[in-house]
Order: structure tokens, then sequence, then C-alpha cells
């Protein structure tokens, strides 16, 4: 005889199930030192208030993301996203054919060689990712533009499209240019900030 | 411009084109038929997606399958501006009408 199959009563959480902290307590707090948007409005929040003249906010800031050191891992994700994207645009723009992927696929590499200087920081690698990525997004919005659009609407949505892609690649390239000019100069942070650091060859 | 009621004349109007020229704007008279209306259909589509543009971004005017990467390249960007801000103001910058400044010691 079979033994009858145990229903869980609803609500009760299953035992394989991962429990999350509590909200509110010690564990979620520690918790969120692990979670993106919660490093992302951290961080924006004490520049907000560092660019509006807020003489602790730069401090805060910088015992913020001393005292973090785990955000170089989620930081370390945007790799991942990258390359995703990367994915997303190649598949846009070339479809099935595959020839055309792996020639966008060098010219990718080539690009970030040429943005990335010999021992790169983890910021330096988002910089010239946001760069390659608003460089496809600009192919791919001026491939669509340049194709038929049905109506005067459609026409004039491509071509906006098209413009904000051109003035994200250069806000991008702009960014870029900035952090490695000023690095070139011999500017850096002070401290010892792992995001801000270079790279192990490994990573 | 768009459809003008006269005193006199059809319920409907007439339809005249506003055209930027290197001397000023002009008007161009279209009537009231076929041409007219073709001209006016152009006039609203555009006008809508100006409106949708500035309601909802960028995204907004994506054709189709762009909308996805868009929004995860909208998630890259953020990141970027916000990391190379905190990269700035820990090296002692400053933002000054919109340009990062170096502090003097």
């Amino acid at each position: 005889m079979t033994e009858p199959i145990r229903k869980r009563a609803k609500g009760s959480p299953a035992k394989s199930a991962k429990k999350s902290p509590e909200v509110g307590s010690r564990a979620w707090e520690r918790s969120l030192a692990n979670d993106p948007t919660y490093i992302r409005n951290t961080v924006e929040s004490l520049i907000r208030r560092a660019e509006g003249g807020d003489r602790g906010a730069a401090e805060l800031l910088f015992g913020w993301l001393e005292k973090n050191p785990d955000t170089r891992s989620t930081i370390r994700g945007l790799d991942e996203l990258a390359l995703k994207i990367e994915r997303m645009w190649a598949e846009r723009l070339f479809g099935t054919d595959e020839v055309g992927k792996a020639a966008l696929r060098e010219e990718v590499a080539a690009l970030k060689a040429g943005l990335l200087g010999p021992a790169p920081s983890a910021l330096e690698k988002i910089l010239a990712n946001s760069v390659v990525i608003a460089h496809l997004s600009f192919q791919q919005a001026s491939m669509v533009a340049s194709g038929t659009a049905e109506g005067a609407g459609g026409r004039e949505a491509r071509e906006r499209r098209l413009s904000l892609a051109q003035k994200r690649l250069i806000a991008a390239v702009k960014t870029w240019e900035q952090i490695s000019g000023k690095k070139a100069a011999g500017l850096r942070p002070r401290g010892k900030i792992a995001i801000f650091e270079p790279l192990a060859p490994s990573e | 411009m768009g459809w003008d009621r006269k005193r006199r004349g059809p319920a409907s109007g007439y339809f005249y084109l506003s055209v930027r020229t290197s001397t000023g704007v002009k008007k161009i008279y279209l009537g009231r038929r076929v041409t007219a209306h073709v001209a006016a259909d152009d006039v609203e589509q555009r006008r809508e997606a100006r409106r949708t543009i500035a309601r909802h971004g960028e995204r907004a005017v994506a054709v189709g399958s762009e909308a996805e990467p868009l929004r995860l390249e909208d998630d890259l960007i953020a990141w970027a501006d916000a990391l190379s801000s905190a990269w700035l103001i820990l090296s002692g910058h400053h933002k000054h009408h919109g340009c990062w400044r170096k502090k003097r010691d």
C-alpha cells in the first residue's frame, strides 16, 4: 500500500525554501548590502546630497563604499548584464546571420580592448561596457531608421529614437573620457575602495 | 496650424499646413478635400508621437523588440553614472553648473 501524500498546509512555508530574514531585523539590514537596487539608491542619494553642498555626504559615501566591500561582487555582476545586452542587440541586428554576429563580437572585443587600459578597475569596465552598449544601440536605431516606417508618426518616432541613441552614445563616451582623462592626469579617489582599484587578471 | 473655420464657408473649415522655411514659418493652404485630410492625419500622428516621447521617454518609441534591451541599458547607464559621480566626488571634485571641477586645496 502506498503512503498518502501529505499536503502542506496552506500558508505554511516549505521546508526546503530558504527563509528570508524578517523585514526590519538586523539580518535583513545586513542582507541589503548585497541588494543591487539598495546599493545604487544609497550611492545615488549620497551623491545628490554631496552635489547639493552637503560636506558630510562625501565622507558618508567614502565610509559606506569602504565598509561594504561586497559591493564589488554586485558591481562585477554588471559585466554579465552588459554581456546580456550585447547579445540582445546582436540578435536584433543580425538575427540568424551567425557570420554577422561573429564579426560584431570581434568588433566589440576590439572596441573594449581600445577603451580599457592595462589594469582596469570595476568602474572602468562598466564605463567601457556602457560605451559599447550605447554604440550597439545606436547601430540598431540607425538600421531601423533607414528602413521603411508606417506613416509619418512611425517615421518621427524612429528618427527621435535615433537622435536619443546618438545623445546617449555621446554621453557615454564623454563620461569614459572624463574619468580616463583625470586618471591619466594622476587623480584618484583617496583611500582604498575596492571598486576603484585595479582588478586582478582573473576578475 | 490646422483646420481653420471661416465665418462663411463649410463647417469643417480649410486645412492650413505650417512649414518652417529659411525666411520663417509659412502657411500653406490645402483646402478641405483628400489632401487636407491626409496632411491633418500626418500632423496628428507626429503630435501623438511627440506626446508619447515626452510622457514615457525613449523606450516608448522603441520598435517592438527593442524595449527590453533598452530597459537593461538604462540600468547599466544609471550604474555607470552613479559610480563615475562617486569616483569624482571622492577624488575631490564638485559639480559647478553641470561640470565637474577639481576643488582647490
